[in-house]
C-alpha cells in the first residue's frame, strides 16, 4: 500500500495518495493520539489536524524517510503539542500516591464489591503522562514493544522498563484498594 | 506491593520458561500478598485488554477530513524538482566554478561570463531557499 501511495506521488496526483494514506494510517495515528492524550475526543481533533498537516507536506514529501514514520512523526508532534496546551501535561513521580488515592476514592464510591465494574481507564489517567501513554498504546498494539517504540520513537528497553512501572502502579493502586475496601 | 525478589518474575509471567514459571507459582501458593498483588495485575491487564484492544478510529474522522481537505483548495506542489536538491545543486555549482578557474584563460574573463556566473549564484541561492521551505513542510 505504501508502494501505491508513493506511486500515486510520483504520477502527481497528491489527492489519490492522500485517501490511500487515511485509509492505511487511520487507525494508527488515532490510537497513537489517543495514547498520548487519553481523551478519545481530543484525540480525534489531533488526528485530524495532523493528517490535515500531513495534507499539507504531502507534496514536499522527500524519501528521505519512510513514509510511515514520517506520519507516526507528524502525528506525536500534533498530539504532543495538544497535551502541552492544557494542565493535562502533569509531571508526577513514581513517589507520588495520586493514582492510590484515586484507586481508593474509586473503590469508595462504588459501593459494589471489591474489584467489580473496576474502572482502568480512570486509574491510567492518573499516572505520570509517559507511563500512561505507554500503558495504552501497548495494549492498543495487541502488546508488541516494537509497535509501540517505533509509535512514541523511543528504545525498545524504555517502553519495556515504562510498561513494567505502569502495570506495576495499576496493580500496586488496585490491591491496596480491594485490601482497604474489604 | 510483591515481595522484592518475585517482583519481576510475576509482572513477566506470561513471558517466563517454564522453569521460572514454576518458581513464581510456588511462590504464589505460600505468600497471600503477592497472590493478592498478583491476581489485581491479571485484573488490570484484562480490563487495559477489553478497553484499549482492537480500537479502531472513529467513523467520523475520514468523513471529516475529506470535508476539510476539500475545503482546503487544491495542494501546493513545489515546483523544484529533487535533482535540485541543495546539496547535489551546490556541489555542481561549486565543481563547475573550479573547474573554470582552471581552464578559461584570465583573457575570457569578460563581463558576459562574470554575468553568466553571477547567474549561477543566483540560480544557487534560488534553490537553497526552495529547498528550505521544502524542508519546512515536511
Amino acid at each position: 500500500m505504501e508502494q501505491r501511495i508513493k506511486s500515486c506521488l510520483d504520477k502527481g496526483d497528491p489527492r489519490a495518495a492522500f485517501d490511500l494514506l487515511v485509509r492505511l494510517y487511520q487507525d494508527k495515528v488515532y490510537r497513537l493520539s489517543l495514547a498520548i492524550l487519553g481523551d478519545p475526543g481530543r484525540a480525534e481533533d489531533s488526528a485530524q489536524e495532523a493528517f490535515l498537516r500531513i495534507w499539507k507536506g504531502l507534496g514536499g514529501f522527500r524519501a528521505q524517510s519512510t513514509l510511515s514514520t514520517w506520519i507516526y512523526s507528524v502525528a506525536r508532534n500534533t498530539a504532543l503539542t495538544a497535551l502541552q496546551s492544557t494542565s493535562l501535561h502533569r509531571t508526577h513521580s513514581l513517589e507520588e500516591p495520586s493514582i492510590r488515592i484515586a484507586a481508593e476514592d474509586y473503590r469508595q464510591e462504588c459501593a459494589a464489591p471489591a474489584r467489580a465494574g473496576f474502572d482502568v481507564s480512570a486509574l491510567v489517567n492518573q499516572l505520570p503522562a509517559r507511563y500512561a501513554q505507554v500503558i495504552r498504546l501497548y495494549y492498543m498494539e495487541e502488546r508488541s514493544y516494537d509497535e509501540v517504540a517505533r509509535l512514541l520513537d523511543i528504545p525498545m528497553g524504555t517502553v519495556k522498563t515504562l510498561l513494567h512501572r505502569a502495570r506495576n502502579e495499576l496493580a500496586t493502586a488496585l490491591a491496596r484498594s480491594t485490601v482497604k475496601g474489604g | 506491593m510483591p515481595c522484592t525478589d518475585f517482583e519481576n518474575l510475576l509482572i513477566d509471567y506470561r513471558e517466563l520458561a517454564p522453569v521460572d514459571r514454576c518458581r513464581a507459582d510456588v511462590h504464589l501458593q505460600a505468600c497471600a500478598e503477592c497472590r493478592n498483588w498478583f491476581e489485581a495485575l491479571a485484573e488490570v491487564d484484562a480490563a487495559l485488554t477489553a478497553r484499549f484492544e482492537g480500537l479502531h478510529a472513529p467513523a467520523t474522522l475520514a468523513a471529516a477530513l475529506q470535508r476539510k481537505v476539500a475545503q482546503s483548495g487544491p495542494l501546493r506542489v513545489s515546483a523544484v524538482p529533487d535533482i535540485l536538491d541543495f546539496a547535489g545543486g551546490l556541489g555542481v555549482i561549486c565543481a563547475t566554478t573550479v573547474l573554470a578557474c582552471f581552464y578559461i584563460p584570465s583573457s575570457l574573463l569578460s563581463a558576459p561570463i562574470l554575468v553568466a556566473c553571477s547567474s549561477i549564484l543566483l540560480a544557487a541561492a534560488v534553490s537553497a531557499a526552495a529547498w528550505s521551505l521544502r524542508g519546512n513542510e515536511n
